[in-house]
């Protein structure tokens, strides 16, 4: 019995002191952000590598093609020195012909691959190939030493779009990254998808709009226009929006928000101020109202206003799930906005008072 | 005879509740999807019942554990026979748990070593914690329990806020009958290891008087975690990507958040898993170990603690070969929660007369 215990000391002693497989850090390339291009046949791969030396640029970019997303990180495996480590990842970016075409086999790849966090946000780059984004990223990221991707509006964890892809009687979107002369635009297009593809983009409003609905913004700036001189700028903040369904088919949308006048180029009057407060509440209805707008016309309901009827009412969604789409165009959802005065706002009114 | 502390059986006790919770999730939401979290509710209330039952017989014949009571009542052949399957029982259910735990471990941590070798690794520690007697052993559970109770407090206060109730719906959705499936498939995962403990006969537990009392608690307690954790997954996961995770349970603890800083917490978090799962192991081979000691009446330990030890450490290894290929239905689950029913419906009848 003493020489078995020996033995199972003795193997403890092997197994328990780590230095089977140990991975030192000086031997990782970790990845920060990671670029799939679909072009043609092939899948272009490309990482972003924290350079470890602080004399060089804080970034690195390697990129390798391949028939598929794993042989093309096989591939860039086979040139790097270190060993790829994704428990880092905060971004992976795609580009349209893969958001298009092949999301099915990204989506796959990326649930059966343990590496992963799997709470990395997801991005999709529109005019210029991701490589391309990333690059521009890193390039602008050294420059100002600021976090780009903290600037996304609608951000979205991959676990999220997985949510949004699966479940029933809601279309998923992603935010879109473009670059023109330098600059980096995060929050002004969404991608729209239906199922698997991608099928449209939303403009500056209709993003708005859909923000506002997912609660996704907290702060806003609305210039309104008293008439063609005068311009009223209006300050949203503490955006809180519900939505709310009843009988199955009535959706409520309440906003409550603060607002503040920031700034205004004519004289302010006791009535002026009902009438920029109507004027905003318009606004921001038309904004909402282009949101849904996309969405009715590319038949997709990315609000998930269908799952809200599932789960309020399974037996009646299940009846209409297949039309939902056409079901979906019926839906005019009530808005109702409830605008709160800013202190700043009452001190302005105090002042014209106190003035006549 | 050497006893145990009733806060120690206690521990056992919950344990036991503890050892299909890691596949039981994937299982109720297949069947009775939303539904899932109502089951262990319903299923609490159902089982004590048999628990209870269960009970009262055990303080009925104090002085005999589950191998002599059988010998008693069935005569010697019957009720040899019977324990002989009960030990086959132990066995299945120990290797069939260390084959998700092996392949647990595989999945979510060690997905690039060899699952033998992640078996090997495992056997090791539990054959030697069953060459102990039960004293250590029941003291080696305790200890486990209290790193249990930190583990599942930090994950609850991680998982607290981001408890979506909007996913805990629709509800009643399915076939009643389905439900009340599951529900008997639930008390049957919960109350089949349990009956493991009858084991230890009343004398040998200290303090035995509230056995009862203690029993029904440490019951309820392992009922409310049991709930619990299918209610995190269900409210945060959703049942979408429930179905997508062959181990959601691991999946949710990426989401556990302490303070908004405190994250990335699932690789250490889910050691609760192991412990569950190795302690429920270590309790079905010690139930073995002990019935096969009483039925040959084996003199010398040494030999056989070597005997048993080899016969552990094959089962371990040959676990993964064999369960892989052939898993154990909760068809098998369940007829061994009937058997072991209609054995104490026996019991009963017999001491009635």
């Amino acid at each position: 019995m003493k020489i078995l215990k020996k033995i199972i000391v003795l193997f403890i002693i092997f197994m328990l002191t780590g230095c089977f497989d140990y991975k030192e850090l000086n031997n990782l390339a970790i990845i920060t952000k990671m670029a799939i291009d679909k072009n043609g046949d092939e899948f272009e791969v490309s990482f972003s590598i924290e350079n470890t030396k602080s004399n060089t640029e804080s970034n690195i970019i390697y990129t390798a093609a391949g028939k598929s997303i794993s042989e093309a990180i096989n591939n860039i495996q086979l040139t790097l020195p270190k060993k790829i480590y994704t428990g880092h990842l905060s971004i992976i970016i795609i580009n349209e012909e893969l958001a298009k075409n092949n999301l099915n086999q990204l989506i796959n790849y990326l649930i059966k691959s343990k590496e992963y966090s799997q709470n990395f946000y997801l991005a999709l780059s529109k005019d210029k190939s991701s490589k391309e984004t990333i690059n521009e990223i890193s390039n602008l990221e050294t420059k100002l030493s600021k976090n780009i991707l903290s600037d996304i509006n609608n951000e979205i964890t991959f676990s999220d779009f997985l949510k949004t892809l699966i479940k029933p009687g809601i279309d998923p979107v992603l935010p879109v990254i473009t670059i023109k002369d330098n600059t980096i635009d995060v929050s002004s297009t969404l991608a729209l998808f239906n199922n698997y593809k991608l099928v449209a983009f939303s403009n500056e409003n209709q993003s708005k709009g859909i923000n506002l609905i997912y609660n996704k913004t907290k702060e806003m700036i609305i210039p309104i226009k008293s008439d063609n001189k005068n311009i009223a700028t209006i300050k949203l903040s503490n955006i809180n929006t519900k939505t709310k369904i009843k009988n199955n088919t009535i959706i409520n949308i309440n906003i409550k928000e603060n607002y503040t006048i920031k700034e205004i180029n004519y004289e302010i009057k006791k009535q002026t101020i009902n009438e920029i407060k109507n004027k905003t509440k318009n606004e921001i209805k038309k904004l909402i109202q282009e949101g849904i707008e996309i969405s009715k016309n590319n038949d997709i309901d990315i609000f998930g206003f269908g799952n809200m009827i599932y789960k309020n009412n399974a037996s009646y969604f299940n009846k209409i799930k297949d039309t939902w789409g056409t079901e979906f165009k019926k839906i005019n959802p009530n808005i109702k906005i409830n605008l709160i005065t800013d202190d700043n706002l009452q001190q302005t009114t105090i002042k014209e008072n106190n003035n006549s | 005879m050497k006893k145990i502390k009733i806060f120690e059986y206690d521990c056992m006790l919950f344990f036991l509740t503890q050892g299909f919770s890691l596949i039981s999730l994937n299982i109720y939401t297949k069947n009775v999807k939303t539904d899932a979290y109502l089951i262990p509710i319903i299923g609490t209330i159902i089982g004590i019942i048999p628990l209870l039952l269960f009970t009262k017989i055990k303080e009925k014949n104090s002085k005999l554990n589950i191998n002599s009571l059988n010998i008693k009542i069935f005569g010697k052949i019957f009720g040899n026979i019977i324990n002989t399957i009960f030990i086959i029982l132990a066995f299945i259910i120990g290797a069939y748990i260390f084959f998700i735990l092996t392949n647990f471990i595989s999945v979510e941590y060690l997905y690039k070593t060899p699952l033998n070798f992640i078996s090997f690794a495992f056997a090791l520690p539990t054959i030697y914690i069953l060459t102990k007697n039960i004293s250590i052993i029941s003291r080696s559970i305790v200890i486990l329990i209290f790193i249990e109770i930190i583990l599942f407090i930090t994950s609850s206060l991680g998982l607290f806020g981001q408890i979506n109730t909007h996913e805990l719906f629709p509800i009643f959705q399915n076939n009643i009958s389905e439900f009340f499936k599951t529900v008997f498939l639930h008390v049957s995962f919960i109350l089949t290891p349990l009956f493991f403990l009858n084991i230890f006969s009343k004398n040998e537990i200290q303090n035995s008087k509230n056995l009862k009392k203690h029993t029904i608690i440490a019951y309820l307690i392992g009922n409310i975690v049991f709930f619990l954790t299918i209610f995190f997954n269900i409210s945060i996961l959703g049942i979408e990507l429930i179905e997508v995770y062959q181990y959601p349970e691991y999946e949710v603890l990426k989401f556990a958040n302490i303070a908004g800083f405190i994250n990335n917490l699932e690789p250490a978090l889910a050691i609760y898993w192991m412990i569950n799962l190795f302690s429920f192991i270590v309790i079905c081979f010690y139930y073995s170990k002990k019935s096969i000691l009483q039925i040959t009446k084996f003199k010398n330990t040494n030999k056989f603690n070597i005997f048993f030890s080899c016969t552990v450490l094959i089962i371990c290894l040959l676990s993964n070969n064999i369960f892989k290929q052939f898993s154990i239905t909760n068809l098998f689950i369940v007829i061994s929660f009937i058997f072991i029913c209609i054995i104490f419906f026996l019991w009963i009848i017999k001491n009635s007369n």
